[in-house]
């Protein structure tokens, strides 16, 4: 296990693998039809599920909807959820494959961003101008610019590079959780991960201390 | 979340701003509320009995109410509509007279005649007599029509009643010994 999964993150509901609750009671209920102990699941993992779902799309009414989806597929498909990996793994891999089904089906489309419901009321604490003079050598530039810079960069990774970016990097999940959400094996988990930052750098150059 | 042998620190930190990234308030329980109301309504519909399927249409939206508004006041013209038409066609076959026919004269013989058929003599107080229908000879003799009636074939007065003409004719199959007012009526 890999040092990286006893940290937590604090922000948006983003927690790694070793602070999951037990879901497994609440698990057993749901399975026999429990509608309430399922409502006690969505409460603990929906942040984590929209995050998902929006951190791949970029696009919050999008993220909302494949949230929901996801939610209700994952009910529906409860009873076949034998306990072999955790429950946030399963709800994980449904929710990444449904956004890897809607990003399918929109590949032909140009994305679009939607950033104007998102949370820029903490671009002025100080913990964030800190962060930002660490992140940028530009004083010109605002949190806003500097998330549509990032989210245009991550639109063009592949869905592959960037589910791994989300995942480690926002999310805060382990390399071998990723591996059995994805499917694949630890070393290309770090492998795709590599590759996604050495793009990103590339694309956000001019913004970034070197 | 930065490994320590991460050649890109300021990517990871920059990603770190992703997670300012948060819905609007109170986003998150209007999506639970959404997902439990639509397994609620997935559940509701698995119990629901079949009949119950007929109503489904009526709850959807206002242009569902309007259309099936529109067709439960088709069926319901339509149904009244049949009923005005059948109850009049019965009320007009209760009011067809039978008009009894004028007796043949004696040459023409018998004509369509209920014949008795000879029971054995046990069985005539158990069952009715049986009656069986013998159908008129195919060819039949003229008979001259009376002087009366010449005028009336003369010239065809709808008005005028021909009863009597046909009757005199020798009976076959499309000049029966008794008819109907019905039947006169299409034979004009």
């Amino acid at each position: 296990m890999d040092p990286e999964t006893s940290r937590t993150h604090a922000r948006g509901g983003e927690v790694s693998g070793t602070a999951m609750p037990d879901d497994m009671p609440l698990v057993r209920r749901a399975q026999a039809g429990d509608e309430e102990a399922y409502e006690e699941l969505i409460r603990r993992h929906q942040h984590r599920i929209y995050g998902l779902c929006y951190h791949l799309t970029s696009n919050h009414e999008d993220a909302a909807d494949l949230a929901q989806d996801a939610l209700i597929k994952a009910w529906k498909a409860l009873r076949s959820f034998k306990g072999d990996s955790s429950f946030y793994t399963w709800l994980y891999r449904i929710a990444y494959n449904t956004v890897l089904n809607h990003l399918k089906q929109r590949r032909n489309r140009t994305p679009h961003l939607s950033l104007d419901d998102l949370d820029f009321n903490a671009e002025h604490t100080p913990e964030l101008l800190e962060l930002i003079s660490t992140i940028t050598p530009r004083r010109d530039i605002g949190l806003a610019e500097l998330h549509q810079k990032l989210n245009e960069a991550l639109l063009r990774l592949s869905e592959e590079h960037r589910t791994v970016v989300t995942f480690h990097d926002i999310q805060g999940l382990p390399h071998d959780a990723i591996a059995e959400i994805m499917q694949c094996n630890p070393g290309t988990v770090r492998s795709r991960l590599h590759y996604a930052r050495q793009q990103l750098q590339g694309l956000l150059g001019d913004f970034l201390k070197q | 979340m930065h490994d320590e042998q991460d050649p890109y620190p300021t990517i990871a930190r920059l990603l770190e701003l992703k997670r300012l990234e948060t819905p609007p308030p109170g986003f998150h329980d209007r999506l639970r509320s959404r997902v439990m109301r639509s397994i609620r309504v997935e559940r509701a519909e698995e119990i629901r009995p079949w009949w119950s399927v007929l109503w489904l249409p009526v709850s959807g939206s206002r242009f569902m109410w309007a259309a099936n508004g529109l067709a439960a006041v088709g069926i319901a013209f339509l149904g009244t509509a049949t009923f005005h038409v059948l109850s009049t066609s019965a009320d007009a076959e209760a009011e067809v007279e039978v008009y009894a026919a004028l007796p043949l004269p004696a040459e023409v013989g018998v004509p369509n005649t209920l014949v008795t058929t000879p029971h054995a003599p046990g069985l005539v107080a158990q069952a009715p007599p049986r009656l069986e229908y013998r159908p008129l000879p195919a060819q039949g003799t003229l008979v001259p029509m009376p002087a009366a009636l010449h005028g009336s074939v003369t010239h065809r007065d709808p008005d005028a009643d021909d009863t009597a003409r046909q009757l005199f004719r020798p009976p076959s199959r499309k000049n029966p010994a008794f008819i109907l007012v019905s039947d006169r009526i299409e034979g004009r």
